[in-house]
């Protein structure tokens, strides 16, 4: 086994976390390195300094303090935080549950549009032309109908008038 | 801790019930405070760190996973609040105190010497002061697999799922941060 090899598993190697086999060959090693060794030992005595920190220790006023402070805190930020939580579209919260409810709208779309024989969008056009003076003129009247399911839900229509090749006039209503 | 249902709090406060998240935090107030001052090194921006956690974490509650235990997802939180905090301020040292390398070893051992009695106390006391103040020089990713390996006794795994990385990593980052901050005190103990 190689030292770089040693090195990389000493840590599993101290706390025994590592599988048998390797331990084997680590300790098979380390009979013969004396490289590694020191360095099993350097590592040792710095784990062992820092295992010897005591914990943080702090008064029971402390820890008071703080869980007021962040209570506080959390009481300022709760309103604003709760604003921008409300905010997160769907999407982000339950992602499947948003994209097969799209899917289920879409569907319903495409069943209505073919139950209403295919045709969402209706447009019907009447025009007449007339010469009077030598120029040709064409009055347009120009319907739309968008329905769904066989009733109509909005409707507009344009009426214009086009000389030789102008459009002279436009109007439109929607209802 | 038996009894304390933290799975019932969160979802209580995705109900819309939020009283319970102070009471969640509280729970892992001593532990997350003892990680984020090993990383800070003062008690100033260890509270400040404390509380713009807690409320990352109320932020983010909605996403967390409730399969698995809030403490590894919480003390996450602090971790990388604490490692942005200084990689921010580049303070990869200390703050009220002094940097390692300036602590003053010859006073240090002629004060010792005067007291009677406690001097054991006082030298352990001031090897645990300069160890504290050395791991403040260890680079960051480093520095936070160590305390939380060595110092707050967590396993290969659970550093791992703190700190977000493998747990090959959380082997190497302690095997050069130990290596590193024998450097730094070699200056001290040899």
């Amino acid at each position: 086994m190689h030292c770089r090899t040693v090195h990389m598993y000493l840590v599993g190697y101290l706390d025994g976390s590592i599988p048998e086999e390797l331990l084997v060959k680590i300790r098979e090693h380390l009979s013969t390195c004396p490289h590694c060794n020191q360095e099993v030992t350097e590592q040792v005595a710095i784990r062992d300094a820092l295992q010897s920190i005591p914990s943080l220790t702090r008064s029971k006023q402390f820890w008071m303090s703080l869980e007021q402070a962040v209570a506080i805190r959390l009481s300022y930020k709760r309103k604003e935080v709760r604003k921008s939580i409300r905010s997160y579209p769907i999407f982000f919260e339950r992602p499947r549950l948003a994209f097969g409810g799209l899917a289920i709208a879409l569907l319903l779309i495409i069943l209505s549009i073919f139950w209403n024989g295919g045709s969402l969008w209706e447009k019907s056009m009447h025009s007449a032309k007339a010469a009077p003076n030598g120029e040709e003129v064409e009055f347009y009247l120009e319907e739309h109908d968008l329905t769904q399911g066989g009733t109509a839900f909005t409707q507009s229509a344009f009426a214009g008038v086009v000389i030789g090749s102008d459009h002279l006039t436009k109007s439109g209503k929607s209802k | 801790m038996p009894g304390f249902d933290e799975r019932g709090l969160i979802e209580r406060m995705r109900r819309g019930d939020e009283s319970g998240f102070n009471s969640l935090i509280a729970h892992y107030m001593q532990k997350s405070y003892g990680l984020a001052f090993r990383m800070m090194g003062n008690d100033s921006d260890t509270r400040e760190m404390i509380q713009e956690a807690c409320i990352k974490a109320y932020k983010k509650l909605h996403q967390f996973d409730l399969d698995c235990p809030f403490g590894p997802w919480f003390l996450r939180i602090v971790v990388n609040t604490c490692l942005n905090q200084l990689k921010r301020n580049r303070l990869r040292i200390f703050f009220s105190l002094s940097d390692p390398e300036s602590i003053d070893i010859e006073s240090f051992e002629q004060k010792s010497a005067e007291v009677a009695n406690p001097e054991e106390q006082v030298i352990a006391n001031e090897r645990v002061r300069i160890i504290e103040k050395a791991l403040l020089k260890v680079p960051l990713k480093q520095r936070a697999a160590l305390i939380l390996y060595d110092m707050e006794g967590y396993n290969q795994k659970e550093v791992a799922d703190i700190l977000g990385c493998p747990v090959g990593s959380v082997m190497s980052r302690v095997y050069y941060g130990r290596k590193r901050l024998k450097n730094i005190l070699q200056k001290y103990f040899v």
